[in-house]
């Protein structure tokens, strides 16, 4: 034991200190690959984000692609188009709804003639349009029949009668209803109008009725004499042709 | 061989696109169209000189005064642009994503390249750097080594990562811009892309993004300023500064 406590005291111990400065010199356009134990490091500290999609219900996940849903744009230029038929709405006193075939550019170009010579105007509008004018209205109903092509007259009198000799001409022109003195009436509430008579003929019409009793009567009274009236010029004028 | 044997012994696998049904189904819709208003640059001020000035190959010295030799200065390269980091009209520029140095050379060819493709009449391009000051020192080719420091070559600009180089605005929209910008950026002598004010400002929002949601709580700056690992025995004085961010 002895011998190697000597041992130990014989030898000498210098601590080393080494005394370390870094080199510092990088080259920043081409950088050294790391060392292993940095590169470990930088590996092990790589962020990671939870995956968007984990709390998605199926529907959400759906792959449609959303960019080709087109958004409602507020567009001025169509709210100053609504507004302009909302007013044609309101002043018109007889709006016709037609659906359109497929004609000509020429046919309807006639049509469009035509109607001006009526004093009417044709107008096509989009639905969008329509609905920007029409909707919270007493007009709603319109957008119910504006399915596919829809073509609109408006007439400032309610003329019927030019209406429809327009329309035939036209058989592309589909009528479907219209609005009469801002109530809405159907195809066939449309001819049973056309074929009501102008005012005073449906009241001489209602007068007539009215009187028919009396008119009956007197005419029951004096069918006899009547017609020993007509018989009596028959036989004056067989005398005049003989002479 | 029976062919309903056949069947029933092999496996088909039909591909997947004849059987699924198509996610999207496309018809045709006339609306109004819409032509939304152009954006208005009222704001925009066009200076003077809408192109960029002529940068010298030397820096001005008085006469009598020897022009000074300079250190490398490596560090001037090193780590991220704190100061000239924004574009000061908001419009568009150019921002260098690494660390190099401008020569001459290379601002000749921006000056050109973006004076030939802008209109001065509503565009102008102005330089975010200095002329080159900092000297770099050559020897002959062949000579040995001592004898002193060489001779200076040539001048430099030094440049960090996320520094503006050159700011183009006026009257435009970035997609006029970006070409031309882009083209000038590939050229440079470190990695640069042309940037815009909403690009900047998108990219900020997603950096902000990054550090909040990132699911890793041993980020690099957590690692290295807690010493974990002992990664402090190996971390060189920049990285005690940038955090593992930059080289």
């Amino acid at each position: 034991m002895a011998l190697a406590v000597r041992g130990i005291l014989r030898e000498r111990f210098y601590p080393v200190v080494q005394a370390k400065r870094f080199r510092g010199k990088i080259n920043i356009q081409r950088p050294k690959p790391l060392h292993f134990d940095r590169a470990v490091f930088t590996e092990l500290t790589k962020p990671w984000y939870l995956n968007p999609k984990r709390l998605k219900t199926p529907i959400e996940l759906c792959s449609k692609p959303t960019d080709k849903i087109i958004e409602d744009v507020d567009n001025p230029y169509q709210r100053i188009i609504a507004r302009e038929l909302r007013e044609r709405f309101d002043q018109s006193r007889l709006i016709a709804f037609y659906h359109r075939n497929s004609m000509n550019s020429d046919q309807q170009y006639k049509a469009y003639v035509a109607f001006i010579k009526a004093k009417m105007h044709i107008k096509t509008y989009g639905k969008k349009t329509l609905e920007m004018a029409v909707k919270d209205t007493k007009f709603e109903p319109v957008l119910d029949f504006y399915v596919s092509q829809n073509v609109m007259v408006f007439s400032p009198e309610p003329d019927i009668k030019q209406l429809l000799k327009v329309t035939k001409k036209f058989p592309q022109m589909v009528l479907l209803a219209a609005i009469f003195e801002g109530k809405f009436i159907s195809k066939d509430e449309v001819m049973e109008l056309h074929l009501i008579p102008n005012l005073q003929t449906a009241q001489a019409a209602l007068v007539q009725t009215l009187n028919s009793a009396t008119t009956t009567l007197t005419q029951q009274l004096n069918s006899h004499q009547n017609t020993l009236v007509s018989n009596l010029q028959e036989r004056v004028k067989q005398l005049e042709e003989h002479k | 061989m029976n062919i309903q044997k056949f069947l029933l012994t092999r496996r088909f696998e039909l591909p997947a696109k004849l059987l699924s049904v198509p996610a999207v189904s496309v018809f045709q819709s006339c609306g109004m169209k819409h032509f939304p208003a152009p954006p208005t640059y009222d704001h925009v001020e066009i200076p003077e000189r809408p192109k960029l000035r002529f940068v010298d190959k030397v820096p001005y010295y008085a006469p009598g005064i020897k022009a000074p030799k300079m250190q490398k200065k490596l560090r001037l390269m090193r780590g991220p642009e704190t100061v000239h980091n924004f574009l000061i009209h908001k419009q568009y520029g150019i921002m260098a994503l690494g660390g190099g140095r401008l020569k001459w050379q290379h601002f000749e060819m921006m000056r050109l390249a973006i004076g030939r493709k802008i209109d001065p009449q509503r565009m102008f391009a102005v330089w975010r750097v200095d002329s080159p000051w900092q000297p770099l020192t050559r020897k002959g080719q062949g000579q040995r080594m001592g004898g002193g420091k060489g001779a200076i070559d040539h001048y430099v600009t030094p440049i960090k990562a996320g520094r503006i180089i050159v700011e183009v605005g006026g009257k435009c929209e970035y997609k006029e811009v970006e070409g031309f910008l882009r083209d000038v950026a590939m050229k440079l002598p470190f990695q640069a892309m042309a940037v815009s004010q909403e690009i900047m400002d998108k990219e900020k929002k997603e950096e902000e993004w990054r550090e909040k949601n990132n699911q890793n709580y041993y980020t690099m700056k957590y690692v290295m300023q807690n010493n974990l690992g002992g990664c402090q025995r190996w971390m060189s004085p920049f990285d005690f500064k940038f955090l593992g961010k930059y080289l």
